[in-house]
C-alpha cells in the first residue's frame, strides 16, 4: 500500500547522493532555442561578472563567429590556447582539456556543447570532455540550443523538417545544477538574422530559410520554454523533497520500452524519454534476446538503441525468452512497470506469425492491468536503413543445395522403389526427408524442402501424372497435410534447434567463466593463474589479451605482464593508463579514443584497480554477451590480483614484526651489557667522590675518570643509535612538539660537551606547534651541536634557528668555528668518516646518525659553510603544523 | 632506629647492588637486596621496606610484570633503575605503576633527590596549603600563585596544570596522568592540548634568563616540576 503523500525513501537516498558527490563542479547551461538568440554573449556577460568577483576562470573555447560584440566581451578574459590537431591533412583547432585540467581553475567556459570532437581526441564528443571537467571539480558554463537535444530530434524534424546529428544526452541536463534560458521573441531573431548577426553554421542557405521560418521559430521557441518550464517543476519537486513537504506527489509511475534491435526503436525511446520526463517518473528499456544470434548490422542498430537508452537517462535491462510478449510482462512485473511502450506493428499479421515476431498484439492482450501505450513511431530518419532480409540472411548457400540435392536423392530412390510400394507410401519418404532436413538445416533450407517435396510428390506421383492437378480427395488431402506439416516441422525443429543452440552459447559462457575461476583463483601462484585467464581469452573470443598490472607505487605498470599475448604500443599504453586512472573502459568499442586498437578494461576490485587488460581484436567486434562476459573477465582478474596483494602484505607485515621483535630483544640484550658495567663505574665514582671528602686532588682525579665515563657512554649511545638506524627499524613516534622547548631540551642534553660556548636559541615566540619524533630530533639537534661546539674554540657563539617553509621545518645549527674543507663536504654525513683535522678520540658517528634519524623522518641533512666564516647544518623535515584556528579554540 | 628509611634494591647484577648499597647507605638508608624478581616480591611482603628500586632486565621476569603484580597488593614508591632509555619503556613502566625511572648509568645525586621525591606519602598541599619552588609560591587556598613575589593570573585550566605538577613537585607526571586530572578521562589522547597549554604557562611561571627551568620537560613522558634540590 503506498503512502502518495510521503517522500520516497528511493529518492531521498538518491538526493543524498548526489549531495555526497558535490565536490563536482557546477553546471551552468545557457540554452536557446536556436543559434543567434545570443547564449554566447550572455555566457560571457556572466562570465565578467565572475571575474569581476574574483572567480578563477578561464576560457576554454568561445566561438564568436566573427561578431565584434561578443569579441569586445572577451578581452580580459585569461584563455587557454586551442590545441591543433591534425586530420586526414588538415589541421583543425580544439579545446585542449589537459591543459585546462592541469590548470584547474575554478570556471570554464567551454561553448557549444552539442560539438563533436575530431577523431583522435580523447573523447568523440564536446559534451563528455565537460563531463570530465566537472568530475575533476572544475565549474563550467556551457552553451546549447535546445534542438540538440537527444529526446527533442524526433519533434524538431517534424517542426524544421532538418535532422539534426549532433545531439547531446538528456543525462547531462539533468547533471546541470543551473540552466539559463535565453528568448527572444521571433521578430527580434528576424531581426537580428537581416543584421547578419546570426552564424548559420553549415546548414545551406535554404534550409536556413526554411529553419527560420516564422512557425518554426514559434514551435522552437515554445520547446524551449516548455523544456524551461519542466525543469523548473523538477527542481521545485526536488526542493520540496529536500525540506520534506509533502506535496502533490505522483502515484509512481515507471515506463518500460520494448528495444527491437531496428532504427524505429530510437524515436520510441525518445518518445518515452518525453513522456517519463513530463510524468516525472523513471523509466527503463528492455531488450529480449531472441535465440538466433543476430547479424551484424542489427547487432549495431541494438548497441546504438541501447546506449541511445541509457544516454537519455533509462535503464536499460536485458532478457532472453522465447516470446517476447511473455518476456516483457515479466520484467515489467518484476520492475514494477506501469505502462508499456511498444511501437505500432508496421507489417502485416502473416508476416509476424511466419516470424514469430508479434510483440504488440500479444502484449494488448495479455498486459492484464499494466497500460500499453502503442506509438507510431517517426518516419525513419534517413540513416542507413539494414535491409529487411527475412528468409535468406546468413544462411551459407552450401545448406541450399544439400537441400536441394537430397531431394532430388529422395525422389531418385523414390521412383525406384515406387512400383513395390505404392505411390502414398513415397509421401511418408518425403515427410521422412523435411524432419531428418530440420534437424540439420535452418529454417529457409526446411521449408523449401517441404515445399519441394510436396510439389514433387503431387508431380511426379500422384494421378495425374505429370500435372499438378490431384484427381482423388484423399490424395488432396495427402498434399496439403504433407505440405502443412512440412512446413510447421520445418519451423518447429528449426525453433529447437535455434534455442539449443542458443542455450548452448549461454552455457558456454558460464562455463568460461567458472573456467576462469577456478583455473585462475585457485593457481598455485600468481603467474600460472595469470597465464590461464590469459589462454583461456584468447581461446574463448578469439582475440589477443594484455595484462598490465599495478607496480608497488600504485601507477600503472609500464611493462606488460609476461603472459601477454602482445606488445602495447606507447599510444595503447597511454589509454590503458586513462582507463586505470579514470576506472572506466576506454579504447575501441568505447565513448572514449574510440580509435585505438584495442579495448582496455580495468581490473576492478573491491578497494583499488589492479592493472587493466588490453583486448586486441583487429577483425571482429565484441556482441553484447561477449562485452558483459569480457568485463565480469576483467572484475575477476581484477579479484584475483588484489587478493595476491594482500596475501604479500600480510606476510611482508608478519616479516616486519617478527625481525622487529628479534631486533628489540637483541637491542636490549647488547644494551645492557654495555651500560650496566658503566653504570657501575658511574655509581663507584660518585661514592668514592663522598668518601674521600673534600681532598681536591683526588676529587680532580675523579672528575677526570667521570668525563672518561661520560664519553665513553656518548659512544655507546653513538653506536646503537647507528644499529638501529643500519637495521632499519627505526618508527618515528610522531607527537605535537614545542620547537622551543624542543631546542632547549637538545641543548640540555649537550651541556657537558659544549661548555663554553653560548648557545642562542632563535626561535619566534609564535612559533607554531609541529608534529615530530620529539626523541629522534633532540638526539640530531645534540649532535649537531656537539659537532658545532667541537669545531669552534671556547667563548664563540653556537646559534641554532628554526623556521617553517610551507610544511617543511627548517632547523639550522650554526657556528663560527673553522668550517668545513671543501674535499670534507661530500663525506661528512657518512658513517665513520672524521675529517683528517679532527681532534682524536670522536667516532665519526654523530652525524651519520643526524643523517641517518632524519631520513626516517623523510627529511634530508644539509651542510654548507657560512660566508661569514663557521659551519651551517640545516635539517629539513616534512611536519604537519597544528592549525592557526585550532590553537585560538583551545587558548 | 626506625627513624630510617628502608630500601630494597631489586637487581640481578651484583656491582650495581654493591655501588647502590654504599651510595644508600651513606645517605642513612637502611638497605635490603633482592636477586630475583620473585625474591624481590615476597621481600617486599614481608620486610615492608619504604622505598623499592627495581631493574627491568631481571633473570626470572620482566620488571613491569614484577611492577604490575607488586601494584595489586601494594602502594609502596617505587623507582625504575633501567638501561632501558627509549620513552615508550618509561612511559609503560610509568602508567604501571613506577613513581619514576632513572637510567643508567645515573648520577647519584639525581637518584637520590628522585627517592626523596617519590619518598613524599601525601602530595603537596594536602596537610600545607602553601608551596614554594624556587621563585615560584603558591597558595592553594586562595588559588594565588606568584612569581617572585609578584602575582600572576592564571585561567582555571592552566592553574589545574600547575597544581597538578606542584603537588607531585619533583616527580615525573605522565602525559596520560595531566590529560585525565585536568581535562577528564576522555581527554587523555589528546596531548595538543597540553603542549598548548604548557607553552602558555611557561610563559607565565618561567623566568627568562633564569639558569635552570622550573618546568621540565620529560621527553616524549610528561612534565616535571623541579624542586630546589634536584638538578
Amino acid at each position: 500500500m503506498t503512502d502518495n503523500t510521503r517522500p520516497d525513501p528511493d529518492a531521498l537516498l538518491a538526493e543524498l547522493r548526489q549531495e555526497a558527490s558535490s565536490n563536482r563542479g557546477h553546471l551552468t547551461v545557457f540554452l536557446g532555442m536556436c543559434p543567434g538568440v545570443g547564449k554566447t554573449y550572455t555566457m560571457l556577460q556572466y562570465a565578467r561578472q565572475r571575474l569581476r568577483e574574483g572567480v578563477n576562470l578561464i576560457i576554454g573555447v568561445v566561438e564568436t563567429h566573427g561578431r565584434s560584440e561578443t569579441e569586445a566581451l572577451l578581452e580580459g578574459l585569461p584563455v587557454i590556447p586551442l590545441r591543433s590537431v591534425d586530420y586526414k591533412g588538415v589541421t583543425l583547432k580544439e579545446m585542449d582539456l589537459d591543459a585546462i585540467l592541469q590548470r584547474h581553475p575554478d570556471l570554464v567556459l567551454v561553448d557549444e556543447l552539442a560539438h563533436t570532437n575530431v577523431p583522435g581526441s580523447r573523447h568523440p564528443k564536446r559534451y563528455q570532455d565537460v563531463l570530465e571537467l566537472l568530475d575533476a571539480g572544475i565549474s563550467v558554463y556551457t552553451t546549447l540550443n535546445v534542438q540538440h537535444l537527444e529526446s527533442r530530434v524526433d519533434i524538431v524534424h517534424q517542426i524544421t523538417g532538418v535532422t539534426i546529428r549532433e545531439t547531446v544526452p538528456d543525462s547531462v541536463l539533468d547533471r546541470a545544477d543551473e540552466i539559463q534560458l535565453v528568448d527572444l521573441t521571433p521578430e527580434q531573431l528576424r531581426e537580428r538574422l537581416e543584421d547578419g548577426k546570426v552564424y548559420l553554421g553549415e546548414m545551406a542557405q535554404a534550409a536556413a530559410a526554411n529553419f527560420f521560418k516564422f512557425e518554426n521559430l514559434a514551435a522552437l521557441r515554445e520547446m524551449a520554454l516548455r523544456f524551461t518550464a519542466e525543469r523548473a517543476d523538477h527542481d521545485v519537486r526536488n526542493v520540496m523533497r529536500d525540506r520534506k513537504i509533502s506535496g502533490p506527489w505522483k502515484t509512481g509511475e515507471r515506463l518500460l520500452v520494448a528495444i527491437a534491435p531496428d532504427a524505429q526503436a530510437e524515436s520510441l525511446i525518445r518518445w518515452t524519454r518525453r513522456i517519463a520526463g513530463e510524468l516525472d517518473c523513471p523509466w527503463l528499456a528492455v531488450y529480449v534476446e531472441p535465440n538466433a544470434p543476430l547479424d551484424a548490422a542489427a547487432q549495431e542498430q541494438l548497441t546504438r538503441n541501447m546506449s541511445l537508452a541509457r544516454q537519455l537517462g533509462g535503464d536499460v535491462i536485458v532478457t532472453s525468452g522465447q516470446d517476447v510478449s511473455e518476456a516483457l510482462l515479466r520484467v515489467a512485473r518484476e520492475q514494477n512497470a506501469t505502462q508499456i511502450v511498444v511501437g505500432k506493428p508496421m507489417r502485416s499479421p502473416w508476416l509476424h506469425w511466419l516470424t514469430g515476431r508479434s510483440p504488440a498484439y500479444d502484449l494488448i492482450r495479455k498486459s492484464g492491468y499494466i497500460d500499453v501505450y502503442v506509438v507510431q513511431p517517426e518516419k525513419q530518419t534517413p540513416r542507413e536503413q539494414p535491409a529487411k532480409r527475412l528468409f535468406f540472411s546468413n544462411i551459407p548457400t552450401s545448406e541450399f543445395l544439400l537441400a536441394g540435392i537430397s531431394t532430388a536423392l529422395v525422389t531418385g530412390l523414390a521412383l525406384l522403389i515406387e512400383p513395390f510400394i505404392g505411390y502414398q507410401s513415397i509421401a511418408l519418404f518425403y515427410l521422412l526427408l523435411v524432419v531428418a532436413a530440420g534437424f540439420k538445416l535452418h529454417r529457409g533450407p526446411v521449408l523449401l524442402v517441404a515445399a519441394a517435396s510436396a510439389l514433387l510428390w503431387n508431380f511426379l506421383f500422384t494421378e495425374p501424372r505429370f500435372t499438378l492437378y490431384i484427381d482423388t480427395f484423399h490424395d488432396a488431402m495427402m498434399f496439403v497435410t504433407l505440405l502443412v506439416v512440412g512446413v510447421a516441422m520445418g519451423h518447429l525443429t528449426s525453433r529447437l534447434r535455434q534455442s539449443e543452440i542458443a542455450e548452448r552459447r549461454r552455457e558456454r559462457r558460464t562455463a568460461a567463466l567458472y573456467d576462469l575461476a577456478h583455473q585462475a583463483a585457485l593457481a598455485p601462484d600468481l603467474d600460472t593463474g595469470l597465464r590461464a585467464a590469459v589462454k583461456l581469452i584468447e581461446s574463448l573470443f578469439g582475440a589477443q589479451p594484455a595484462l598490465l598490472l599495478r607496480s608497488p607505487d600504485h601507477t600503472l605498470s609500464d611493462k606488460p605482464h609476461p603472459a601477454s599475448s602482445f606488445s602495447l604500443s606507447e599510444k595503447e599504453k597511454s589509454v590503458a593508463v586513462w582507463a586505470f586512472g579514470h576506472r572506466m573502459p576506454a579504447g575501441k568499442f568505447t565513448d572514449t579514443l574510440p580509435d585505438s586498437e584495442a579495448l582496455h578494461l580495468p581490473l576492478q576490485a573491491r578497494t583499488a584497480v589492479m592493472g587493466v587488460l588490453s583486448i586486441r581484436s583487429p577483425e571482429k567486434s565484441f556482441d553484447l554477451a561477449e562485452r558483459e562476459l569480457l568485463e565480469a573477465f576483467a572484475a575477476l582478474i581484477g579479484t584475483i590480483l588484489e587478493k595476491d596483494h594482500f596475501i604479500e602484505a600480510f606476510k611482508h607485515a608478519e616479516i616486519i614484526e617478527t625481525s622487529e621483535r628479534l631486533h628489540r630483544a637483541l637491542f636490549d640484550s647488547v644494551s645492557h651489557e654495555l651500560k650496566t658495567p658503566l653504570a657501575a663505574v658511574q655509581a663507584g665514582i660518585d661514592a668514592l667522590s663522598r668518601q674521600i671528602g673534600a681532598e681536591e686532588e683526588r676529587q680532580a682525579t675523579l672528575r677526570e675518570i667521570q668525563a672518561a665515563v661520560q664519553r665513553l657512554h656518548r659512544v655507546i649511545n653513538n653506536l646503537l643509535n647507528m644499529t638501529r638506524i643500519e637495521a632499519g627499524v627505526i618508527q618515528p613516534k610522531l607527537d605535537w612538539c614545542d620547537v622551543a622547548e624542543l631546542v632547549q631540551s637538545a641543548a640540555d642534553l649537550a651541556r657537558e660537551g659544549i661548555a663554553e660556548r653560548r648557545i642562542v636559541i632563535e626561535v619566534d615566540r609564535e612559533f607554531p606547534m609541529v608534529k615530530l619524533d620529539q626523541a629522534l630530533i633532540e638526539q640530531c639537534l645534540c649532535n649537531l651541536l656537539l659537532n658545532a661546539a667541537a669545531w669552534s674554540r671556547p667563548g664563540t657563539r653556537i646559534v641554532v634557528r628554526a623556521a617553517l617553509d610551507q610544511n617543511k621545518l627548517l632547523l639550522s645549527v650554526l657556528d663560527h668555528g673553522t668550517g668545513i674543507r671543501k674535499t670534507d663536504l661530500g663525506h661528512i654525513f657518512e658513517m665513520f668518516y672524521r675529517a683528517p683535522e679532527s681532534r682524536p678520540g670522536g667516532t665519526g658517528l654523530g652525524l651519520a646518525i643526524v643523517d641517518g634519524f632524519v631520513r626516517a623522518l623523510g627529511g634530508s641533512a644539509r651542510a654548507a659553510n657560512r660566508e661569514t666564516g663557521g659551519a651551517e647544518f640545516t635539517l629539513e623535515i616534512p611536519v604537519e603544523t597544528m592549525r592557526a584556528d585550532v590553537i585560538r579554540e583551545l587558548a | 632506629m626506625s627513624d630510617k628509611s628502608t630500601a630494597l634494591i631489586i637487581d640481578d647484577e651484583i656491582q650495581i647492588r654493591r655501588l647502590l648499597r654504599v651510595v644508600l647507605e651513606a645517605e642513612d638508608y637502611r638497605v635490603l637486596e633482592a636477586e630475583t624478581g620473585q625474591q624481590g616480591l615476597s621481600d617486599v611482603a614481608l620486610r615492608r621496606p619504604d622505598v623499592v628500586l627495581l631493574d627491568l632486565g631481571l633473570p626470572d621476569m620482566e620488571g613491569l610484570a614484577v611492577l604490575k603484580r607488586l601494584r595489586e597488593w601494594s602502594h609502596v614508591p617505587v623507582l625504575i633503575l633501567s638501561v632501558r632509555d627509549g620513552p615508550e619503556d618509561k612511559v609503560a613502566a610509568l602508567d604501571a605503576g613506577a613513581d619514576d625511572y632513572v637510567t643508567k648509568p645515573f648520577d647519584s645525586a639525581e637518584l637520590l633527590a628522585r627517592l626523596r621525591a617519590i619518598q613524599r606519602r601525601l602530595p603537596f598541599g594536602t596537610e600545607d596549603p602553601h608551596f614554594q619552588s624556587g621563585h615560584l609560591a603558591i597558595d592553594f587556598n586562595t588559588h594565588t600563585v606568584t612569581v617572585k613575589g609578584r602575582e600572576v593570573k592564571l585561567t582555571a585550566t592552566e592553574y589545574a596544570l600547575l597544581k597538578i605538577l606542584a603537588q607531585h613537585a619533583g616527580k615525573v607526571v605522565t602525559h596520560k596522568q595531566i590529560l585525565r586530572e585536568v581535562w577528564g578521562p576522555n581527554a587523555e589522547s589528546q596531548s595538543q592540548y597540553l603542549r598548548v597549554y604548557m607553552t602558555h604557562l611557561r610563559k607565565k611561571i618561567e623566568i627568562p634568563d633564569a639558569p635552570e627551568k622550573l618546568l621540565k620537560t620529560e621527553s616524549g613522558i610528561g612534565y616535571r616540576l623541579i624542586l630546589p634540590s634536584q638538578k
